[in-house]
């Protein structure tokens, strides 16, 4: 019965070591011509947000963002472009 | 776009002071220094579109978490067909022209729901209230205006003066961009994509709530038939025709403003063979629009920056926004089988872009389904 025992044993170690050896060897892949990645592929987790804070005071940028004289008289149109661009967009 | 002056630009409205956004003040989402009436002052360190990752995501976070994969914030498009048409050579060299002239054209949370597009300007889109639909006119159309716009609203008229009618979904339909491209789509909640055209169409003409029996048993039309189902897409009967441009370059000035020049454009009704044919788009047959993209449009950054110009088409997959129930293709059989003049041949492909044949191979069509006698 013990001798049965080792000889079960020897096998299952003979079978270990074949399989080992009988492993074929690996070709590694070709370089890829892939170009650069492209960025973004992937959701990128969004961090743990606080609520902002509305501890600073707004009123006097609500108070100028709301009179129109204010704005009137303060906003301008940023520099417009030298407009080159021909045909359809 | 309706034009906007500049203090309206900034403008707000009491109502919008009454929203739930207003309670948090300005300065939480924008920055800048309060407690001064100095403009200079007060705007210092001020953020024009604030990040929503640090303001929206801490009520909108399933949106904000997804938002990031929208076609609209990757520019994903831009990178695979450039990647297609350049090399690892060029890259550096075509992404200096990105900078220049494309990257401006994406999108975040603020330029839908509270401004209009800074790519147009900028603007308030209603004082500062948050606009849970933005106004199509004022957002989607200020950057889809040169195709999508005038297809779907019928401002297109072909060479020989016949008016293309509006998209029946648009009129009669009266329906908005946001009746099929839905909150999910705009958002990037349908997962990431390299391109608008991968995964399958959505939105999808048979899909649940809007052309689903199509093709079914109870379908009256006879031209539905297994096969047209099988082989041809919805647009290739259905779609007016549609605009196509020609010879985009880009370059910069002396002073370094970027500018671009387009041949004028060409509106024109073609059926190509399918190149992403795929059991999500199964159809043999497609409609196929020329894009704005030449071998050379990129020649002001270098030579040759596209060298594998010819692996991807110029007349490319396409769904035009002109769709009509009637159209000339749908009058009989033989108003499409044996008519070449409506198919994208080798021969029109030599008259229109000579140099572009091999690019488009694979939408060529060679041999046009045969007169049914």
């Amino acid at each position: 019965m013990r001798k049965g025992i080792w000889l079960f044993l020897g096998g299952l170690l003979g079978l270990i070591l074949v399989g080992c050896l009988a492993r074929p060897e690996i070709t590694p892949l070709p370089p890829s011509p892939m170009l650069p990645a492209v960025p973004t592929l992937a959701a990128t987790p969004v961090p743990p947000t606080e609520t902002p804070s509305p501890a600073a005071d707004s009123s006097t940028c609500i108070a100028c963002h709301t009179s129109e004289e204010t704005l009137r008289a303060l906003a301008v149109e940023p520099e417009e472009a030298e407009h080159l661009s021909e045909g359809e967009g | 776009m309706p034009p906007v002056e500049a203090w309206e630009k900034v403008f707000l409205d009491d109502q919008a002071l009454g929203d739930a956004h207003a309670s948090l003040g300005c300065i939480a989402c924008h920055g800048g220094v309060g407690g001064t009436t100095d403009k200079e002052q007060a705007h210092q360190g001020i953020i024009r579109d604030p990040d929503p990752a640090q303001t929206c995501a801490s009520c909108h976070k399933s949106i904000v978490g997804t938002y990031q994969n929208s076609l609209h914030v990757t520019l994903a498009g831009y990178y695979t067909v450039l990647r297609a048409r350049g090399s690892e050579e060029t890259w550096p060299q075509l992404m200096t022209a990105f900078d220049n002239h494309c990257d401006n054209c994406h999108s975040s949370c603020g330029q839908c729901h509270v401004s209009r597009p800074h790519l147009h300007g900028g603007g308030l889109l209603a004082k500062h209230k948050f606009k849970k639909i933005p106004p199509m006119n004022l957002t989607c159309t200020g950057c889809h205006g040169t195709r999508v716009n005038d297809e779907y609203k019928g401002k297109n008229q072909t060479a020989d003066g016949q008016k293309v009618p509006a998209d029946v979904h648009f009129n009669p339909g009266g329906m908005a961009c946001f009746a099929c491209h839905t909150g999910d789509q705009m958002h990037g909640a349908l997962g990431v994509f390299n391109h608008r055209y991968d995964g399958p169409p959505d939105p999808s003409c048979t899909q649940a709530g809007c052309h689903e029996n199509i093709g079914g048993p109870d379908d009256p039309v006879a031209f539905h038939t297994k096969p047209h189902m099988e082989k041809v897409q919805c647009q290739v009967c259905h779609a007016a025709p549609y605009k196509h441009c020609y010879n985009c370059h880009v370059q910069l000035s002396d002073t370094g403003i970027p500018y671009f020049k387009v041949d004028p454009s060409e509106i024109l009704f073609k059926i190509g063979r399918n190149p992403i044919q795929s059991p999500d788009r199964p159809w043999e047959y497609v409609v196929v629009r020329h894009v704005p993209i030449s071998r050379n449009s990129f020649a002001y950054y270098g030579e040759n920056l596209l060298p594998n110009f010819d692996a991807r088409e110029t007349w490319t997959y396409a769904t035009p926004h002109t769709i009509q129930r009637r159209t000339p293709q749908t009058e009989s059989c033989n108003s499409c089988h044996g008519n070449a003049s409506l198919f994208l041949t080798e021969d029109f492909v030599r008259q229109r872009t000579p140099d572009e044949v091999e690019a488009n191979r694979n939408v060529i069509v060679t041999k046009v389904p045969a007169r049914i006698p």
